[in-house]
């Protein structure tokens, strides 16, 4: 007897996926499956557009992070220009790109996760949210309101109120910050520190309750891809990438962006418009699991050294204290967020003390003098690459966008599949094991689509499918 | 005290609340301060707190003339998710610990919603009345 | 509109209002003249009438509606700008030219600097009752400081009449009829590769959507400045830029 379960659409992710479960003759979940089913078709439409107009273009890939594609775009942009934008422009996109990784990272950690971590996996799913928890525990609730609030200031700070805003362009930004700006940051700086650490001493309490969770969300071996200073200092957005074994070896340091084809392959699939790239070395024939890699928060911290703030470095010797100097388990990636909460609000504290941020000069000038440009920087997800070509007249001809969340689809797999073995037991699908596997693929935070659903309410099916491929069980829910 | 004008600009009446703020914006009150907003998110829950007084500006349909409502502060306003409105706001806040001293919503009656970026005359003769009530409720 | 000498002396009555024209005025002229607005989107003062986008059309007690750009007035002359039908038709003109190219406001050029959104907005256009074309029309970008996108372009022809009678180089047609029907440079050469541009950037500057605007600009960083034109030929038809010492 083989069974799939489908959970479609899982809830409370960006976007809409489902995800089958095959069982195996002999009872067991033998396979997992996560399909991404929307089409949004960007790398072709894009084709024959002007390269000044990318930024503004791409970032409509996403409502949730669109500063993430203005940044890869226009630093694609700078690529084809191949100027290097003056040193306030570099701060500014430094200081908004911290700000959406703030603002991103506390929506997914406390409107989103906290409803499981806080008031548990089997608590009752109608106030098992954002509003509940507001109810059960008001003071957590207002830290998250008030750290999201903050990264949307900063954001708004240097891009202004619009969402999609065309302030980040190739070259530079599009105007100057003032020190008006600044004032507004600086004065919510201590209230931040203090809800940050507070938020990471909460975390760090009710972790050990989570023993069976963080041995079963994605707890195996992988390869860790991000951005790094080559003195192991966490970065963010400029330096080049680091990739690194499971056991902490490196594989590849300080590779140019530019250069990733030269590493990275990607795998198409039949069931899913999610593009699974793996590394490359790994990989010997078809099948691109071996090549598996993660990217986001948690590999992130694996990566480096040192956050390089004092803050967040006593916190990441903690955490390895406790978990190695290798954390394994996906279910980690909420802790690693937090941590990278606390990094964002100390860089942005020291960002609004630089003189350079305030200069005038904001903008590099430039005609188009590559035919190939790759921008990439980290977005709240992981790693977001940006890979252009484009005609003598800066028109793309090709165009290739590599997502955080499509990097980290071999994991998320392999995640769901761990879960599913632990918990499935038998055709059965149990409300505690639906709310396991969606909180699993949570912890990546992966964003779908472009549309933010702060307060998960969309809909939910798994279904169960047997050897024969006939579909055993579907769970729908509304 | 804060008052809170809401609605979108490119829905004709919807944007009345937000007219209406603008110009009590314009008469720079003292210890007043004003947000012009396209929707109320949580967030703005958090802007709620410590305040003597919160009003929202909003266009209503429901109403034929400017119509001021006092609003609960405690937590008895219901809560939808992916929609907030002033007594959700209100709810929200009070949960938090964000509630105001006190709050009112002043409704602008709204006859079209379609596109556009002008109030219609019905609206716009209705934003003398709706200034003169933030007002006195401000006073 | 060129100055006109004497007073007006023509009666007209525009929305039930009672109004003297000047002999040769158009009802649009007339209309701007007394406060009483007419959508417009080809017409430009400055340039000569077009007449092509239909957008000014009113009633005159004709059998059929007039662009008010193009029709004079006439002695007791009963004009309505606008009433049901004249809305109605100019929301579908407005919906036919977004159907007809790819006008995506989200991330244009022009977004907040554009007459297409303008007129959108004015007709309350919500949505579109054609279906569109998604037609892809070639981005010219060949020259080295301005921007063709022909998915933007409605066909006003401001660009091919700035450039013929005001700059008096005339790098720019229409070419090709119907749904084919496309703005060219030349004899439909790169613009870049165009010897008679003079790089004075006019055409940029008409244009009343993302359809030309300065390279390099990101979403929302073009501001067009038709009104330039008026002034260069109020400048030029009144010689203002001859030195009246020297004649002295």
């Amino acid at each position: 007897m083989h069974d799939i379960h489908t959970i479609d659409p899982v809830t409370r992710i960006e976007g809409h996926a489902k995800i089958t479960l095959h069982l195996g003759d002999d009872g067991e979940v033998a396979d997992a499956r996560f399909h991404v089913t929307e089409f949004r078709g960007f790398e072709e439409f894009c084709k024959g557009r002007p390269v000044a107009e990318m930024p503004g273009l791409t970032a409509r890939t996403c409502g949730i992070c669109p500063v993430s594609h203005l940044i890869a775009a226009s630093k694609a942009g700078d690529a084809i220009y191949a100027v290097t934008p003056p040193p306030a422009a570099i701060r500014q996109r430094r200081l908004l790109n911290l700000g959406q990784i703030l603002q991103s990272h506390s929506l997914s950690f406390f409107h989103l996760s906290a409803p499981d971590l806080l008031l548990g996996m089997d608590h009752d799913p109608a106030t098992r949210n954002v509003f509940g928890l507001m109810q059960a525990e008001p003071e957590i609730a207002r830290r998250g309101i008030r750290l999201r609030q903050f990264g949307q200031e900063v954001i708004a700070a240097v891009a202004g109120q619009r969402i999609h805003g065309s302030l980040v362009v190739p070259g530079g930004v599009a105007r100057q910050f003032t020190t008006e700006m600044r004032d507004r940051i600086v004065a919510d700086l201590d209230e931040m520190m203090g809800a940050a650490t507070a938020t990471l001493e909460l975390l760090v309490s009710v972790e050990d309750r989570f023993e069976r969770e963080l041995h079963s969300f994605g707890e195996f071996d992988s390869i860790y891809v991000g951005h790094c200073l080559p003195d192991g200092t966490w970065e963010h957005i400029d330096g080049k990438l680091r990739i690194m074994a499971a056991d902490g070896s490196m594989l590849v340091d300080q590779l140019d962006p530019h250069d990733y084809r030269e590493v990275f392959g990607e795998a198409g699939k039949t069931d899913s418009y999610l593009k699974s790239p793996y590394y490359r070395p790994y990989v010997d024939g078809d099948d691109p699991r071996p090549g598996m890699y993660r990217v986001g928060p948690l590999a992130r911290i694996n990566l480096a050294e040192r956050f390089g703030t004092p803050v967040a470095d006593e916190g990441l010797a903690a955490f390895r204290e406790r978990y190695g100097r290798i954390a394994r388990s996906s279910f980690l990636y909420h802790h690693a967020r937090v941590l990278e909460v606390i990094a964002c609000v100390e860089r942005i504290a020291a960002l609004m003390e630089d003189p350079v941020l305030f200069e005038e000069k904001v903008r590099s000038q430039a005609g188009i003098n590559a035919l190939r440009g790759v921008g990439a920087s980290e977005a709240p997800r992981g790693t977001l690459i940006h890979d252009y070509e484009v005609d003598g007249n800066g028109l793309i001809t090709a165009m290739n966008l590599i997502i955080a969340t499509g990097q980290n689809d071999l994991a998320v797999n392999r995640t769901i599949l761990d879960i599913a073995r632990e918990f499935v037991d038998g055709p059965q699908l149990t409300d505690g094991m639906l709310n396991r596997i969606e909180a699993g693929v949570r912890a990546y935070d992966p964003c779908l689509s472009c549309s933010t659903h702060a307060v998960g309410q969309m809909p939910m099916a798994v279904s169960l499918i047997a050897p024969d491929g006939e579909t055993l069980a579907e769970v729908r829910r509304d | 005290m804060l008052v809170i004008g809401v609605g979108s600009l490119v829905r004709t009446d919807d944007a009345a609340g937000r007219v209406v703020v603008e110009r009590v914006d314009d008469l720079a009150l003292p210890g007043v301060e004003v947000a012009s907003l396209h929707q109320l998110t949580p967030e703005v829950a958090a802007r709620l707190a410590g305040r003597r007084l919160v009003v929202v500006v909003d266009a209503a349909v429901d109403v034929a003339e400017v119509t001021v409502t006092p609003l609960a502060t405690d937590a008895s306003g219901r809560l939808v998710t992916h929609h907030l409105g002033a007594a959700g706001l209100l709810r929200l806040a009070a949960d938090l610990g964000w509630a105001p001293d006190a709050a009112a919503l002043v409704r602008v009656p709204a006859s079209d919603l379609g596109i556009g970026t002008e109030l219609s005359a019905a609206a716009a003769a209705r934003v003398d009345t709706a200034v003169a009530e933030v007002r006195a409720l401000i006073a | 509109m060129s100055p006109r000498n004497g007073r007006p002396n023509v009666p007209v009555t525009i929305d039930g209002q009672d109004v003297k024209a000047f002999e040769g005025e158009s009802i649009l002229e007339l209309a701007r003249r007394v406060g009483v607005p007419i959508p417009t989107l080809c017409h430009l003062e400055g340039l000569s009438i077009h007449g092509g986008c239909r957008l000014c059309l009113v009633d005159t007690g004709d059998h059929k509606l007039k662009p008010a750009c193009a029709t004079e007035v006439t002695a007791e002359l009963d004009v309505t700008t606008t009433n049901a039908e004249i809305r109605e038709h100019r929301r579908r003109i407005v919906e036919l030219l977004f159907a007809e190219g790819n006008h995506i406001c989200a991330f244009c050029v022009s977004s907040g600097s554009c007459e297409l959104q303008d007129l959108a907005t004015e007709h309350h256009v919500d949505h579109i009752h054609y279906e569109l074309g998604y037609e892809r029309h070639d981005v010219d970008a060949s020259h080295p400081k301005y921007v063709l996108d022909r998915d933007r372009c409605v066909l006003c022809t401001r660009c091919v009449r700035v450039c013929d009678e005001v700059e008096g180089a005339h790098v720019w047609d229409v070419a090709m009829r119907g749904n084919e029907a496309r703005i060219v440079a030349g004899m439909d050469i790169p613009w870049g590769e165009s010897s008679a541009c003079t790089w004075c950037g006019k055409c940029v500057v008409v244009c009343p959507t993302g359809a030309l605007s300065f390279k390099g600009r990101a979403t929302g960083e073009m501001r067009h400045d038709p009104e330039l034109v008026a002034f260069l030929a109020r400048a030029r038809d009144e010689g203002e830029w001859i030195d009246r010492r020297a004649e002295a």
